[in-house]
Parts: structure tokens; C-alpha cells; sequence
């Protein structure tokens, strides 16, 4: 017996058959669907077992409020845990799972823990498991993980891609019912540019899932109309299956397109969604709104849903939970379902009104002045038991029972900007508020105005107010007739009869006795109330129920709704996947990845590389028959010490400074001078900040009188490029001088050894002498090379050996690597990595990041004497504070482990001899440590207290993260050449 | 005279790169340029939009825009500040001519080989990069030029044809990041377009 | 936030890098008699208004200026976007 619960109509495709599995039995459905929906046609109730009680479950409403039909949807690595069933859109192969029961949903073992249920009430995580304290981590928190909660993912990495997407508009406007469709075709029509958003496959809003006439006629046909014209308009771009989760400041939207989710096969090249950022300069918020429920014992049995979501099944899906249905209700709504059920050839047992002088609105009976009492029926509703108004009961046997308590404006987007709604007491609803997020208005359902024909008068409205706004001249359109009649209620959440439960949160099993119980306790504001009984704080963040929880606190306190006080709700607005915010930024596309101009190269010869920052760069390159990183790190080491060594050193920061006053700005920014720099020369700066910590270092190098080229650390590249940029525009406009960054203009090779000049001279075109005489150590020059390619040659060192770093167009980067192997042979020439270069430098007590870490001043870095009192420059004023700039402070020397067969750990702290290891004997820190291939044992750089009066002193190198002390010695920072003659050859 | 010779490599290197790309679009490197950026010194803005009219044919990049001239074109990229364009085969000292030209009046930087720069060709690209950057591409009219981020990448982008030409240019070293982004667009587009 | 370019239009504060109170364009002299004081308050003494503030914003993504933007903390309602080196320039950096 296949869909024996389908209806005749609707809008269901009965051409196109989809077959599915739910807990592995197999059922089929109709394209147009929801898994809900072809669920209930195929006469299945019971979905899910609830969150903490495990008590069965069936589905409440018929959209993105669903609080109870939870699924796994799919399976294996695309499988996805805690899917509404009510908003996925079914395909051919869909597979779901129920959730939170074990071994079966109609056998869950858990299900114990609804007989416990009275230690589990409002507050039983305080109260419960207060002791012994150990036992919360080991015992208690395990156990309630397991027995509580919802779906489990898959553990594999997600399959599908996720892409992010930026969209402009004139106008917003949030779902696309009678309201939004009248808003928009009014903005339509004006050229404006708009934005549809709506977050079911099918645009309508409740016009498909009512029986409704527009202008006498079918509103199907109006419907098909509007959509048709907004269609067809080029300024009118309709994103269906797409929420509105969240409303940001200045008219910035996020937004959620479900792509794929509705495919069974998706591309591999198709966004599964797509995360939107639109900017809008007017919105307007046509959301709806969403029907709660009236609390009663048992009233969370499958089969109670809500009386709109009944009609919706009904007239939209053609499907009905049961032939036998009831309603009950508090307004003329829930008379509606009862009509157009009977239509639909369903029986109505009986509408319940809790209104003495309700009447039918067709052929069923009603019961006036009752109220439905308690449910039967554990894995689907079998009967109701009715209080009647003479006080008599009844018990009313039905397999469903729609309840209808009044209807809540859809407000959650007015209050994301802190936005307070306000309570309107002819709907008993909050309606949005006066202070709404900017440029946001609201019509229809979600303003609190409930008939269609309102809904549709309010939208063209809206919507010509934004646009005269905007300066856009707009008409109102004229909407077709429609039922305008007032919808009647009679305030009623809850029934208040019997000892069992009533539920009020659905997904976080929250009781009227919760309530009551926050109450006892003194938990009398909506805040606490909230946090005591956790109602409002699952996933669907309350949608159905906060309400109802307040109604019934201010029935305890004998305050009125709006003295109680509402509770405001915040981004997103449904749920949202983190892969969705990452996009396209995960594993290897995680960020961009910048290349070196030798990478090529470098990759053909097995170099192993690092990140460093965005950069790829080589860190050393093997050769055959090392085992070892660090064989390879020492023959580097040596072979630039001994003959010639390249290194891609591209990856600096450069920075063009050019203009009149170029010097008297570098002179501001460097602490030491640069006035007096000659043109062919280069120096060394130091960059303080404000206040007086070191910034960054580099070279300048003056390739004319009124032209620099700067150099920064590669990871400081684009700070200190902001910062010159600050200083130049914020703190001396009146210097004539322009920056622009050239970073990548340039492929920069440092060439460093003994043999490097006798190597350059085979690739430097011979007009350029390039003799210690003629090109002496810190020159600089713009040259060519193999036959005329323009170069820029400086002559500095960072290893302290003789050696030059040369420059040309980064097209001729890759090129001049292999020149430069080719012409390097005889020397055996030997490409170096960054952890040679590091090697290299420590050896010679160069400052890098290490020890330029944001903390360590000019003084620190024995570079106090640098700092010109005669000038004023960034950092100098304050660097003088004594902290920075004692005789006794911190000092960068030099470290030889006693023991050379041991490494000194970098982050190690420095210590007295023999003094305790408490941090008030700590006097300095190791920043830099390598092993020296060169003297053949471990040193490091560190900071020590008074360390240039220390020299030859023996101190503890502490590491208590790897628990060891070391001995080590005192020494210059200068291991190699303390007197600079190498670099001056 | 050195007895080696350079060679030139295009950013994203001699491999294919235009293999994946999908049928009716485009995505090439565009080797043909030589760039220079321009900006005047203190108080010569008025010389410097002088001389800068005269090399494009009468007029100056306003904020967002470019203008193209009979052999350079150039595009706003900073108050008082353009980046000039030209053939790299006829120009590639471009930064020196416009040294000579320009005089004492602006700064001139050579940026030749500081950019990567993509011609992406096709129907309907706003519905592509909409999916890749902030910039209102729906909108983003012939010769405009607007500063804008693809994935991480900061980059110009100019219209050279509305909806169906952009070239971008991104920092050189971004190449292969930047074209493997805009290509996984293109497939995605043609994904999209074909699941609606 | 959406923030007002003087010369580029609405652009998406995602653009921009934040740096803070603008006070900071006002630097001290280095060679007054209390220039170390002076340099101590320029640098730490900060106001922290809930309400109107004015800030300095750098257009990292974009032309490279460094704004001051007029913005209340409390709604971020931005009132006022100048070009700061114009601000400087003309002497309005008594903030």
C-alpha cells in the first residue's frame, strides 16, 4: 500500500515517481515533496525521539520551524545530522535516518529516560551533579552526551564544495508570500534593482498552501502571473531556497542558497551552496509567520501537529497525516483546516474551540468553550481526550489533531541589530518594534497583518516608501482583491488540566512544569528563565515556543506579556554549516598561495618547502644520499662559507620611496639616519614604533637623489608598508613623497660566499665594474646582465661573507636561477634554503623576527647607540623610557651550549647558575638556535639580562616544556667574523 | 658581454594553463604589457594631469575608471596616483619614458613584472564574479577600474567589455592562486547554469 | 559596515584595516620640555566613548588612504569619512 495517505490536487508532480529509504525501508513520493511530506503520505508519523526524554516524535510544522522531524540526511561522508525533514526537498535515492534512538525509533532504549523525567527537569545539570566534583568530566557528562543530544555526523571530511558570493541591490526583499510578491513587482516595475529572496523551492508563501481566491479567481493564477513578470524583468533576481539568516549592519544581509541539496548526483563542479553577502540599500522583510502550538498534556505525541501546517499538507502536498483528523484551536484559523481537510475528502472528527461561541465553517462539528486535555497514543496519536464546556469530558478518537494557538509575526530579522519587538494585543503576538536595522521595513504576516489582502496592499506600500527613499519614483501597482476579513483569536496557551507533561519547546523538552518550577525557584526574568529551563535555546531558537513560555511566566507572576518582557533573537536565523562560511577557503585551497620566481626550478630540484606567510619558499634542497634535514642544512652552510651559495630572497618586502623629501620621510621612519646616505649606497635601518619597541629592519638603499628602495622582513611586509603609508599621510602630508610597493616587480637573488663576485662577474655585463674597489661593500647600482637585461645590484650581506643580492624583472627570475647554476658550476655553486639562511644568520647575529618579536627595543637588540637624538623619528621619544633603554635591561648575546653534542631549545629561559627555576630568578629568554656546522656545535641567540657585561659567564638554559637544563656560555652574538673583514673583501 | 642569456617565463610558467578552461570563455595570461604606476609630487597634480591627458588623447582617470589613448592606457589607482600601461614589446622601458616625460613632476615606478594580469572573456561574467569579489559587477560599466579582492588576492579589475571582458591584475606571485580561483568559478558558473 | 569613500564611494568595511582613535594624527613635539609625557599620553591615554568617535581606517584593499571616519560605537551609524591627510593638512587635527 504505497502513499495511502496521498489527497487528491496539489502541487506535487505525480509524473515523476522518487523513490527513498527512511531507516532503510523504502518508500516512494512525488517530485515537489518534502521528506515530511511524502513521510506522512506514506503514513508514517513517527520521525525522530526527542532531545533529552527520548520520547517519539512526529513532525509539527511544515517549515523551517520544525523543531521535532530531525534527520540524518543522506549517508556515508555526505551524511548530515540534524536536517529538518520538512524543508529537505526530496529526490530519487534519497536516504534519511532517524536520529537519538537506540536500537529503533520505535524501540529506543533511552527511552528510560523519560520515566526518570523528574530529575531531568529545568536546572538538573546544577542540581544533579554537584558531587563529587571529579565525576562530572569522567562520569555524568559522558553519559548525558550520549543519552541527550541529536544527530551524529559522519567524522569524513566533507565532500561537497561550498562557494561565498557578493550581490547589490536597490532593494531586498525577504520571502516571497503575497506580501513580498506585491513589494517586489512594485519595485520591478520601477527598474529598480531587486533582490527576491525565498527561502522554499516554491515561491508563494502561503498562497500555494491555502485554498484561497484572488479577484474570484484560483490564486494559483495570479501567483503564476507575478512570478512570470518578475521573472522576465533583468532587474529582478529571484534566489529561491536561499534564507535570509542574518541582518548586519548598514543593510548587509548573509544569505544561504541550498544549491544542490535537492540534487541526488551533485556536479563535482557544483556549489552544494552558496553563502551570499548582499548589500542592500532598503529591505523589507515579508517572512510570515509562524503558527505555535497550545500547550496540554501528552501534546507532543506524533500525529499533533500544527492546524496550518494540516492545511499546507493538505492543499500543497495532497497529503494528510490520517483519514481521520480533529482540530484544536483558539481562532478562526484552525476552522480552515477543518474546511479544506473535508474538501480534501478527509474526515473531521471534531474542531475544539476554546471560544464559547464559535461556530463551523463547514460541514463538521465544533466543539465551543472546550479544550483538548491530554493525547493517547505513544508512537502515533490514537485518541484526545476533551474537556467540554459543561465540564464533561470526551475522548475523541483521531489520528491527528492540528492545533491552532494563534499565529507568531516571523520577527527574528528586526531584532539582529538589537531590535525589541513589541507586544500587539489584537494578534496576542510580538510584532517588530520601532527600532529596526537600518533601512529595514516590514509588511505583511511578519508586520503582524494577517489576511492575504492586507499582506499584499502593505508589500506595495513598503515598498514604494523605500524606493521614494532611495529617489526612486515608484507607483503603487494594483493588487488583486482578496479576503480581507479579520482573523479572530482568544488569547489561550495552555490548558492547565492534569499531572502530566505539557510540552512548550519541542526540541529542548521544555514542560509548562519547567516553567513553573524557574518560577518556584525565583528565575522570574525572561533571561534567566531562558537559561534555567533552556526553552528558545535549541536550533530552532524557539520559534514555536518562546512565547508560550512567557505567557505562562506572567501568568505565575500576575504580570501582563509585556512587563514579563520578550527575548530578542539572534543570527542565524536557521542553522547554518560551517562549510558554508568557510566556502572555498579549506585544505590546499585554505588561502592563496604566492610563488617565488625560482619555484619552478626549485621544485625540479626536490627542494622542500615551507610556508611563510603566504609564501612558498625552499627550505633546504636534498641531494642524493642525505638522510638527514640537517645533512643538507650544514653542507649549504658550508658551501656559502667556503665558495658560493643562492638564495631566492624575493620574498622581502620592497617599497619604492621616492620624492624630494624621500630622505627627510626615511629619516622619520627609521630611527637612525639617512640624509646623508650617498647616492649608490645602502644602509641598514631599524623601524621603531611609537612606542619605542623595534618594528622591523632592512636595508634602503639610495638608487638616486630623491629615489629609495626600502626593504622589509617578508613577514612584515604589508604592516609596515601601512604604517609608512600612515606616516607619510597622517603625520607629515607636507613632505613630497610617494610609496608603492614592488615587491613582486623584482626576483632578488642574494649570491653570498667568498666566490660570489667571481661568479656575478660571469652574468653582470662587462661595462659594470663590480671590483671591491669600484663596488665596495653597501653599494648599490642599477646594471645589466647577460646582454643587456636591466639589474639592480647591491652589495649586502646577511651571512657576513662577502655577498650581493642582484634584482631583475621577475620574468627573468626563473631564468637567471639556472644561469646562475650554469655559470656557478666550476665554483660548485649551491642553492641554500631558509633554514640555512637562518643558520647563517645566527652565526653572525643578525636580528630577525625571533628577536624583532614586538617586545625587545633598540637598546635590547644592542642597537641603542643607532637611535639619533639629533632627529625626529617614529619611536625615539618613548625609546628613551628607561625600561627600553637601562644598562641593565635586556641584552642580545650570544650562546655556546658547554655540551656541543646538545641543542639549546629556542623559548628556553636563561638562568643564573645553579640559582632555582622559579620565574623571579629568570633573567632572559633563548629567541634563535641552530646547530653551526661552521664551529661545529649548538649555539643560539637569547636575551640576557645585563648580558654585555656577562661575557664568558656560564648560565642555565631552562626548558621545563621538554625538561631539561642545559649549561651554556655566555658569548658575542657574532660567531663568525666579530670585526666585519669578510664582508669588506 | 656575459656569454649567458635571459629568458623571460610567464607568471603562471610554460605549462597550458588554458586546457581546463570551460567552452565560451576564456582565461590567458596576458604577456603583451608593460606597466608603470605615476604619481605626482607634492603640489604638480595640475602639470602631472596635464602631461597625462596629453599621453591618452585629451583626458585623466577619474577614481574608479580608466582611459585608453592611442598607445598607452592608464587607470586610477590612488589619489593622484595611475598605473600606465603600454606594449612590453614596443615599450618595455616604459618607466623610463615616462621618467623623462613626466620630469620633476611625478614619481614614476617601474611595475612591468610586478602583476599578473588575466583576461577573462565570456557571456554574462558578473554572474561569475559575483561569486569571486564584493565589486558590484552587475553594474561595473565599460572602463571602469576598480581595486577589489578575489579569494584572498587583492587585484585591479578593469572592464574592457561590459559583462564579457575583464582583465585583472594581481600581485605576480598570486598568479596561479588567482587563475585557479577565477578558473574554479567558470566551472562552477557552468555548473550552476546547468542545474537551473 | 558599509563606509563611505570621499573619493571611491560605499565600500565594505571588510576593505579596510582599523587602526583607532584618531587623536593619533595629533603628535606631540619631540623637542618640547615634556616630550616624554607628552608622547606618553599621545600614545596611552585614550578616550573610549560610547557614542561619537572618531577613528582612523586605512583602505588597505583599495587606494591606499588612510580615512578618519566618524562613527558612533553605540549604533555604528557612521556620521562623517574624511581623507586624513586632507584633515591634517588643514589644520583639523584638534580633535
Amino acid at each position: 500500500m504505497t502513499q495511502m495517505n496521498r489527497l487528491p490536487g496539489g502541487l506535487v508532480d505525480r509524473s515523476r515517481q522518487l523513490a527513498f529509504t527512511f531507516d532503510g525501508k523504502s518508500y516512494s513520493g512525488f517530485k515537489g515533496d518534502t521528506l515530511a511530506s511524502a513521510l506522512l503520505a506514506n503514513n508514517v508519523k513517527l520521525m525522530g525521539r526527542s532531545f533529552k526524554y527520548h520520547r517519539p516524535r512526529g513532525v509539527l510544522a511544515s517549515g523551517s520551524e520544525e523543531p521535532n522531524a530531525l534527520v540524518e540526511l543522506r549517508s556515508g561522508a555526505r551524511r548530515e545530522p540534524n536536517t529538518r525533514a520538512t524543508v529537505a526537498e526530496l529526490f530519487e535515492g534519497l536516504s534519511a535516518t532517524s536520529q537519538n534512538r537506540w536500537p529503533s525509533l520505535a524501540f529506543d532504549a533511552m527511552g528510560i529516560n523519560d520515566a526518570f523525567s523528574t530529575f531531568l527537569t529545568a536546572g538538573f545539570y546544577y542540581k544533579t551533579f554537584m558531587w563529587p566534583k571529579a565525576f562530572w568530566e569522567k562520569v555524568y557528562e559522558p553519559i548525558i552526551r550520549r543519552a541527550a543530544g541529536l544527530g551524529s555526523v559522519s567524522m569524513e571530511p566533507d565532500p561537497d564544495v561550498y562557494e561565498k558570493g557578493f550581490l547589490h541591490s536597490d532593494l531586498l526583499v525577504i520571502g516571497a508570500g503575497p506580501a513580498g510578491l506585491a513589494a517586489a513587482l512594485t519595485a520591478a516595475r520601477t527598474g529598480a534593482r531587486v533582490i527576491l529572496a525565498e527561502e522554499d523551492f516554491e515561491l508563494g508563501g502561503r498562497l500555494i498552501s491555502e485554498d484561497e481566491a484572488l479577484d474570484d479567481k484560483p490564486a494559483k493564477e495570479w501567483l503564476e502571473s507575478a512570478i512570470a513578470e518578475l521573472r522576465n524583468c533583468k532587474n529582478v533576481r529571484i534566489l529561491s531556497r536561499t534564507t535570509v539568516f542574518g541582518a548586519f549592519d548598514h543593510g548587509i544581509h548573509g544569505a544561504l542558497e541550498r544549491v544542490g541539496d535537492h540534487l541526488s548526483t551533485p556536479d563535482p563542479n557544483l556549489p552544494r551552496q552558496i553563502l551570499w553577502r548582499i548589500y542592500a540599500k532598503k529591505t523589507i522583510l515579508c517572512a510570515g509567520a509562524t503558527e505555535r502550538p497550545i500547550a496540554f498534556e501528552n501534546n507532543d505525541r506524533p500525529g499533533i501537529m500544527m492546524a496550518g501546517a494540516m492545511r499546507a499538507y493538505a492543499n500543497r502536498w495532497s497529503v494528510t497525516a490520517d483519514r481521520s483528523i480533529a482540530v484544536f484551536t483558539n481562532n478562526d484559523d484552525g476552522h480552515r483546516t477543518a474546511r479544506d481537510l473535508i474538501a480534501k475528502g478527509v474526515e473531521v472528527k471534531a474542531v475544539i474551540d476554546v471560544r464559547p461561541d464559535a461556530t463551523a465553517l463547514a460541514d463538521y462539528p465544533v466543539l465551543s468553550g472546550a479544550k483538548v486535555v491530554d493525547a493517547a497514543g505513544r508512537l502515533g496519536l490514537k485518541s484526545v481526550k476533551v474537556r467540554l464546556a459543561d465540564g464533561g469530558s470526551r475522548t475523541i478518537s483521531c489520528g491527528a489533531l492540528g492545533v491552532s494557538g494563534g499565529w507568531n509575526p516571523a520577527v527574528a530579522l528586526t531584532c539582529h541589530q538589537r531590535g525589541r519587538p513589541v507586544w500587539n494585543d489584537e494578534i496576542a503576538a510580538v510584532v517588530p518594534g520601532e527600532s529596526l536595522p537600518v533601512g529595514m521595513s516590514v509588511a505583511g504576516a511578519a508586520n503582524g497583518t494577517f489576511t492575504t489582502g492586507g499582506a499584499l496592499k502593505e508589500g506595495v506600500e513598503r515598498s514604494v516608501e523605500a524606493l521614494n527613499a532611495i529617489g526612486v519614483d515608484a507607483d503603487a501597482i494594483s493588487v488583486p482583491a482578496a479576503d480581507d476579513r479579520p482573523t479572530t483569536l482568544s488569547a489561550f496557551w495552555h490548558t492547565g488540566e492534569g499531572k502530566g507533561r505539557a510540552w512548550l519547546d519541542f526540541q529542548n523538552d521544555v514542560t509548562v512544569k519547567d516553567v513553573k518550577l524557574a518560577h518556584q525557584e525565583g528565575f522570574l526574568s525572561v533571561e534567566h528563565l531562558k537559561r534555567y529551563t533552556t526553552l528558545g535555546m535549541a536550533t530552532d531558537q524557539g520559534k514555536t515556543s518562546n512565547l508560550g513560555g512567557l505567557a505562562i511566566m506572567a501568568e505565575l507572576t500576575g504580570k501582563s506579556i509585556p512587563e514579563t518582557g520578550t527575548t530578542i533573537f539572534r543570527p542565524p536565523y536557521t542553522p547554518v554549516a560551517i562549510g558554508a562560511f568557510a566556502g572555498r577557503s579549506r585544505d590546499e585551497e585554505f588561502r592563496p598561495v604566492r610563488r617565488t620566481p625560482s619555484h619552478e626550478w626549485a621544485k625540479e630540484q626536490g627542494a622542500i618547502f615551507v610556508e611563510t606567510g603566504m609564501w612558498l619558499r625552499a627550505q633546504w634542497f636534498p641531494r642524493a644520499g642525505e638522510t638527514h634535514w640537517r645533512q643538507c642544512v650544514d653542507r649549504e652552510v658550508l658551501a656559502v662559507r667556503s665558495s658560493v651559495g643562492v638564495c631566492d630572497v624575493t620574498t622581502l618586502g620592497k617599497v619604492d620611496v621616492q620624492g624630494k623629501d624621500a630622505a627627510a620621510f626615511l629619516n622619520k621612519v627609521y630611527c637612525n639616519g639617512f640624509a646623508k646616505l650617498a647616492v649608490g649606497k645602502t644602509r641598514y635601518g631599524l623601524m621603531l614604533r611609537e612606542d619605542g619597541v623595534a618594528m622591523d629592519d632592512g636595508t634602503a638603499a639610495r638608487l638616486g637623489e630623491d629615489h629609495f628602495v626600502v626593504t622589509t622582513t617578508t613577514a612584515n611586509a604589508v604592516s609596515v608598508y601601512r604604517h609608512m603609508e600612515f606616516v607619510r599621510q597622517c603625520l607629515c602630508p607636507q613632505l613630497d613623497v610617494q610609496l608603492i610597493s614592488t615587491t613582486e616587480a623584482w626576483a632578488q637573488y642574494a649570491v653570498a660566499g667568498p666566490n660570489s663576485r667571481k661568479l656575478l662577474r660571469k652574468v653582470v655585463d662587462p661595462d659594470f665594474d663590480i671590483s671591491n674597489e669600484a663596488f665596495p661593500y653597501m653599494g648599490c647600482a642599477e646594471i645589466t646582465v647577460c646582454g643587456g637585461v636591466r639589474a639592480r645590484l647591491f652589495r649586502i650581506s646577511f651571512s657576513g661573507e662577502l655577498a650581493y643580492e642582484i634584482a631583475v624583472p621577475t620574468r627573468y627570475g626563473d631564468s637567471l636561477m639556472r644561469v646562475l647554476m650554469q655559470a656557478g658550476e666550476e665554483f660548485d655553486v649551491t642553492p641554500y634554503g631558509t633554514e640555512a639562511l637562518g643558520v647563517l644568520r645566527i652565526e653572525k647575529g643578525h636580528a630577525a623576527g625571533n628577536e624583532l618579536n614586538g617586545q625587545t627595543s633598540a637598546a635590547h637588540l644592542g642597537m641603542g647607540r643607532m637611535v639619533s637624538s639629533k632627529k625626529d623619528s617614529i619611536g625615539t621619544v618613548l625609546s628613551r623610557r628607561e625600561g627600553l633603554s637601562g644598562d641593565d635591561g635586556l641584552r642580545l648575546v650570544g650562546l655556546e651550549a658547554i655540551d656541543p653534542a646538545v641543542n639549546l631549545p629556542a623559548g628556553s629561559h636563561l638562568f643564573a647558575e645553579n640559582s632555582e627555576k622559579v620565574a623571579s630568578n629568570d633573567e632572559g629568554w633563548i629567541t634563535s638556535a641552530a646547530y653551526s656546522p661552521h664551529l661545529n656545535k649548538s649555539i643560539a641567540l637569547g636575551f640576557l639580562q645585563r648580558g654585555s657585561d656577562r661575557m664568558g659567564e656560564q648560565v642555565d638554559v631552562a626548558n621545563p616544556l621538554e625538561g631539561v637544563t642545559l649549561k651554556a656560555k655566555v658569548v658575542s652574538p657574532h660567531f663568525v667574523d666579530p670585526e666585519g673583514e669578510r664582508l669588506r673583501v | 658581454m656575459s656569454d649567458y642569456r635571459l629568458t623571460a617565463t610567464p607568471a603562471l610558467g610554460q605549462e597550458n594553463s588554458a586546457k581546463e578552461v570551460p567552452d565560451s570563455f576564456g582565461l590567458e595570461e596576458n604577456l603583451s604589457l608593460a606597466l608603470a604606476s605615476v604619481a605626482a609630487r607634492s603640489t604638480r597634480g595640475e602639470e602631472v594631469s596635464a602631461i597625462l591627458s596629453g599621453l591618452l588623447g585629451g583626458s585623466v582617470p577619474k577614481a574608479g575608471t580608466l582611459v585608453e589613448g592611442e598607445d598607452h592606457v592608464a587607470f586610477w589607482i590612488g589619489p593622484d596616483q595611475w598605473m600606465v600601461a603600454a606594449s612590453h614589446d614596443d615599450r618595455e622601458l616604459l618607466a623610463s619614458e615616462l621618467k623623462e616625460r613626466f620630469g620633476g613632476t611625478a614619481s614614476v615606478t617601474e611595475q612591468n613584472d610586478g602583476w599578473v594580469c588575466l583576461d577573462v572573456t565570456g557571456p554574462d561574467l558578473p554572474t561569475v564574479f559575483e561569486r569571486l569579489a564584493a565589486a558590484d559587477f552587475h553594474a561595473l560599466e565599460v572602463n571602469s577600474a576598480v581595486r577589489t579582492v578575489i579569494e584572498h588576492v587583492g587585484c585591479f579589475l578593469l572592464c574592457l567589455e561590459q559583462d564579457r571582458h575583464y582583465r585583472v591584475f594581481a600581485g605576480r606571485s598570486f598568479a596561479h592562486s588567482l587563475h585557479h580561483a577565477i578558473l574554479t568559478a567558470l566551472k562552477s558558473t557552468v555548473a550552476i547554469r546547468h542545474a537551473v | 559596515m558599509i563606509i563611505s569613500h570621499p573619493v571611491l564611494g560605499p565600500r565594505d568595511a571588510q576593505e579596510f584595516v582599523y587602526l583607532g582613535d584618531a587623536s593619533l594624527l595629533k603628535r606631540p613635539d619631540w623637542q618640547a620640555e615634556n616630550a616624554g609625557e607628552a608622547f606618553h599620553d599621545y600614545m596611552y591615554q585614550r578616550d573610549n566613548p560610547a557614542g561619537v568617535h572618531r577613528e582612523l581606517w586605512f583602505h588597505e584593499q583599495g587606494d591606499r588612504s588612510w580615512l578618519v571616519v566618524t562613527r558612533d560605537t553605540t549604533t555604528h551609524e557612521i556620521l562623517k569619512v574624511e581623507m586624513a591627510r586632507e584633515v591634517v593638512l588643514s589644520g583639523g587635527t584638534s580633535l
